[in-house]
């Protein structure tokens, strides 16, 4: 693994960085308290009941049956125990996350969702209790995820409204807390935070421009076009969002001008190119005068109707070694302890297959978080039992009725942010529903 | 290439449209206004044009070669031919229509990318833009493209020793996303609320099992030559085909209505759309779609029950009739209203990248050929044409810029660094070269010593002859330190293309 003292050797060796280390040298104190939530969002929903699959031997034996064709082979997972003595395998794709997890790095947060309050199956089954809407509906499950709300016409998201709490921490900053380099989502949008929009490998400013006099003038008469909007809000809402393009790239520009590369490998692939992106923005942190940052990256294709065996193979294919390079580059750049990256997905899906080698949309999912600051080697919250019309069955197919909220998973996340407990509430607003607000797993 | 235009009667049009008025209609109806079509339209009229638009012939939608295997053919061509008939093509209010309508009943080629198969699909939405919705439903459910994308080919019936269930995928998002949506809607879009002011549900987890069984039983058509079986092997060119062994038999219950024992894959097949067909979600659903498309992103609810009026009946008892739907969406008043006077301030929407793309080219009067660049680069713009990331389309029809309370769909696509992006294409477009693209800036050139023909041909390509003064003055202080007559048009072209005044139509 390399140390800081490499980095640094390696920064001078690579001429003309010197004065990039002179600016970053300058700033070396303020990194200190640095913290960065990363959210990697699994679009489609994720089937995690093959991503964690129990081992002991009740369980493993239900699922099996259930699983029928589509069960994994108990040889082919990643075994890991959790402190109480259970067993369970991480799927095949996924070793590079069961040594982090031995590692204490990875936490594994079972069977959490979008929840109002606590529900039971029986309340469920009787209509009784808050029950949050459009379940089983992809876009609506993905925006509450997001934005931790009740509700899919929220404005705002949990990522967006953590960085609103944080923003003195930031206040010299010359790019925003939160950042997508996949695009616009509700997650990275708060009352007051605007996120940046930075795509994977596309240039820092706009093609085709000099210091000579003509382009420098298209430069401002460009610049100057944003400001006239002839009396409609949608031109200047389009204006307005290519005016923060420039200044943002304008200073990641600035900031990045110099920088040594990264030694540790990504994989090339969607979400590889989006964590090291990520990676090179949290570089540069401290040029930037971010103490605190938001990121959100995603991966697609998680819809497992059909094809589920293949197609989840390799996208996990795409999730393991990609977040494991993202763990090695933190660590790189000694910033391990202060960024978590954590999952997000729609739902999770049906214990039961359907009838063509797929499953179908469910709830409740075990997701991941992986960090210097997690309390790794361990599995929270509560497996469910793994019975089709069971005490954790929304029904009869094996739709997990959540027992971890998603407002209990990003409030733990969102606390060790830097949000103040009693402002959480304004965070992820049915907090209060829940007994345990936070969990241990940070 | 525009056809020289036919010669029309001087009393086609009782009052013939303004050029302003005629480029703005044509912003919503085609893929830009040219010369040409803003002559049509004034020579025809508005409700002349789009009855000539409808006797239109269909462009050409080709076959991609097969190349010896195991090469696989290459989907690229039918990206190209899309470009190639937006920009070209004389039927272009059905091409845009269709295209509308690929948004709402999504196959993608990011599962299917075997031309064939989308060849099918997209000759499916061109055929029938101008039919009976009825019909479309019927074409698109049973195509093998869209059988393929969600799971409907195969779909066999529930297993009662595993205990599977049929698969929910086409169940489910030919309810939320096709047909009738999430929640129960009033004539003019706007939500049913109950008595706790919570919308009320169109449907529930159950009814999408009905649904799902009603679906099982259909497998890919037989090739020639081949023997049928349960489930035959991938083939794109025909319906699905029943195979009721493995259709599911039981009753079933869907959207309150009873589906009888016994009924064949087809029977039910027919009966679920038909319950769906007269759904009172569907005539709004539909209206509001083609409106955000064609239109503006946030139409008045008393716009959507106007053409959802003519949805449920198109003046003479015929429901589904998608040429008077598109006539009514366009000749509206509220979509005619700024042809006049001053648009209202949330009014129209963002170009989406590709009729961004599209219409610049047009406008410009550029040539494009069969094999083109386009497709990659306006794929950097977040819409790779013909791979839409997922079945909810390119963007959502509900979403909202941060700080606004409207919707303003393709404003999803439109991050920080998408709207660089695009600054860049029209960048490469004046200044560079794609590939299979040829922008000649002459004629504009040639205007440079002109100033007064130098702007008005600017103002007329660019901005329906409307070009605000602010706008003009500021192009001109960099025209002005631009040395050459070429360079002074590049510096208008880019600086236009890329503002914001000319990416929003309203």
């Amino acid at each position: 693994m390399a140390t800081r003292r490499d980095f640094l050797k390696a920064g001078l060796a690579a001429g003309g960085a010197l004065t990039w280390f002179g600016r970053m040298n300058a700033l070396a104190a303020t990194s200190a308290n640095y913290r960065a939530l990363v959210c990697v969002f699994l679009f489609g929903g994720n089937d995690s009941n093959n991503m964690v699959v129990p081992l002991d031997s009740g369980p493993l034996a239900s699922y099996a049956k259930i699983r029928g064709t589509l069960a994994l082979s108990p040889s082919t997972l990643s075994p890991f125990a959790t402190s109480r003595g259970a067993a369970y395998g991480l799927h095949a794709q996924l070793k590079d996350l069961a040594s982090l997890y031995q590692d204490k790095k990875l936490a594994i947060v079972a069977n959490t969702g979008t929840l109002v309050a606590p529900l039971t199956r029986t309340d469920y089954l009787a209509s009784k209790g808050a029950v949050p809407s459009n379940l089983f509906s992809h876009s609506d499950q993905q925006a509450e995820w997001q934005t931790s709300s009740a509700g899919s016409m929220a404005t705002t998201g949990w990522g967006g409204r953590a960085a609103d709490q944080v923003a003195y921490l930031n206040s010299s900053a010359s790019f925003p807390t939160v950042v997508s380099v996949t695009g616009n989502a509700i997650f990275t949008v708060g009352s007051a935070t605007r996120p940046a929009a930075v795509t994977p490998g596309a240039p820092l400013g706009l093609r085709g421009y000099s210091t000579s006099l003509a382009p420098a003038a298209r430069m401002n008469a460009l610049e100057q076009l944003l400001s006239l909007d002839g009396g409609s809000t949608l031109v200047s809402q389009a204006a307005g969002i290519m005016a923060e393009g420039l200044k943002d790239s304008a200073a990641l520009n600035k900031a990045v001008t110099g920088a040594p590369a990264l030694t540790t490998k990504f994989p090339s692939t969607t979400l590889g190119s989006q964590l090291q992106q990520v990676a090179k923005i949290i570089q540069v942190r401290d040029l930037m005068g971010l103490n605190r940052q938001v990121f959100f990256c995603s991966l697609g294709g998680f819809d497992t109707h059909t094809n589920q065996l293949a197609d989840q193979d390799r996208l996990l294919g795409q999730l393991g070694p990609a977040l494991a390079a993202f763990y090695s580059a933190t660590v790189e750049m000694g910033v391990a302890e202060g960024v978590t990256t954590f999952t997000e997905s729609d739902f999770s899906r049906t214990m039961q297959p359907n009838t063509n080698g797929g499953t179908d949309h469910a709830w409740g999912a075990h997701h991941f978080v992986l960090g210097g600051a997690v309390n790794g080697g361990d599995l929270y919250g509560k497996f469910p039992d793994v019975t089709l019309g069971g005490a954790d069955d929304a029904g009869a197919e094996g739709r997990w009725i959540p027992t971890t909220s998603i407002n209990q998973y990003g409030a733990t996340l969102a606390a060790w942010f830097g949000v103040p407990n009693q402002r959480l509430g304004d965070v992820f607003p049915n907090i209060g529903n829940f007994q345990n607000k936070t969990l241990a797993f940070l | 290439v525009g056809a020289a235009p036919l010669a029309v009667p001087q009393s086609a049009a009782a009052n013939p449209p303004g050029y302003a008025a005629a480029a703005r209609f044509l912003e919503q109806a085609s893929w830009g206004p040219t010369p040409d079509s803003i002559a049509r339209v004034q020579a025809l009229g508005f409700p002349g044009w789009l009855d000539e638009q409808f006797q239109a012939t269909p462009s050409q939608i080709s076959a991609v070669p097969i190349p010896p295997p195991p090469a696989n053919p290459s989907f690229r061509p039918v990206q190209d031919e899309f470009f190639y008939n937006a920009v070209n093509g004389q039927d272009q209010l059905r091409t845009r229509v269709a295209f509308a309508l690929h948004q709402v009943w999504v196959v993608s080629a990011v599962k299917i990318n075997v031309p064939d198969a989308m060849l099918h699909y997209l000759r499916l939405l061109q055929q029938d833009a101008f039919g009976n919705y009825l019909n479309l439903m019927r074409d698109i459910t049973l195509g093998p493209a869209m059988g393929h994308y969600l799971d409907m080919v195969n779909n066999d019936k529930p297993n009662p020793v595993t205990g599977r269930g049929a698969n929910e995928n086409y169940a489910r998002e030919i309810l939320q996303l096709f047909t009738l949506g999430l929640e129960k809607l009033n004539a003019d879009g706007t939500t049913v609320k109950d008595a706790n002011g919570l919308p009320v549900p169109t449907y529930d987890q159950e009814d999408i099992e009905e649904l799902a069984r009603a679906f099982t039983g259909w497998t890919y058509p037989v090739l020639p030559g081949a023997t049928p079986k349960t489930h035959n092997p991938a083939a794109w060119t025909a319906p699905m085909v029943a195979v009721e062994s493995v259709h599911d038999t039981d009753p079933k219950a869907i959207l309150g209505e009873s589906f009888p024992a016994h009924q064949t894959a087809s029977d039910d097949l027919e009966h679920a759309l038909y319950v769906i067909f007269q759904h009172p979600n569907l005539g709004p659903f539909v209206a509001r779609r083609l409106i955000q498309h064609l239109v503006t992103g946030a139409p008045s609810p008393e716009y959507v029950a106007r053409v959802a009026g003519v949805f449920n009946d198109n003046g003479q008892g015929v429901r589904g009739d998608l040429k008077a739907v598109v006539r009514a969406v366009l000749l509206d008043p509220e979509a005619r209203a700024a042809d006049a006077a001053a648009a209202a301030p949330g009014e129209g929407h963002l170009r989406e990248p590709a009729l961004l793309v599209a219409g610049l080219l047009r406008a410009l009067g550029a040539q494009v050929e069969k094999s083109n660049g386009l497709a990659p680069a306006v794929a950097q713009l977040g819409q790779n044409v013909y791979y839409p990331p997922t079945v909810f389309s390119y963007y959502t029809p509900n979403y909202a810029p941060p700080g606004a309370d409207t919707p303003a769909p393709e404003f999803q696509l439109l991050s920080p660094s998408a709207a660089m992006l695009r600054a860049d294409l029209v960048n490469s477009l004046v200044y560079g070269k794609v590939a299979g693209v040829t922008v000649d800036l002459t004629p504009f050139a040639k205007l440079a010593g002109d100033p007064t023909a130098f702007k008005d041909a600017f103002s007329r390509t660019f901005l329906r002859g409307q070009m605000p003064d602010d706008v003009w003055t500021t192009v001109m202080k960099a025209v002005a330190v631009t040395p050459g007559d070429q360079a002074k048009a590049q510096a208008a072209a880019y600086l236009l293309g890329s503002s914001a005044q000319y990416q929003v139509e309203r």
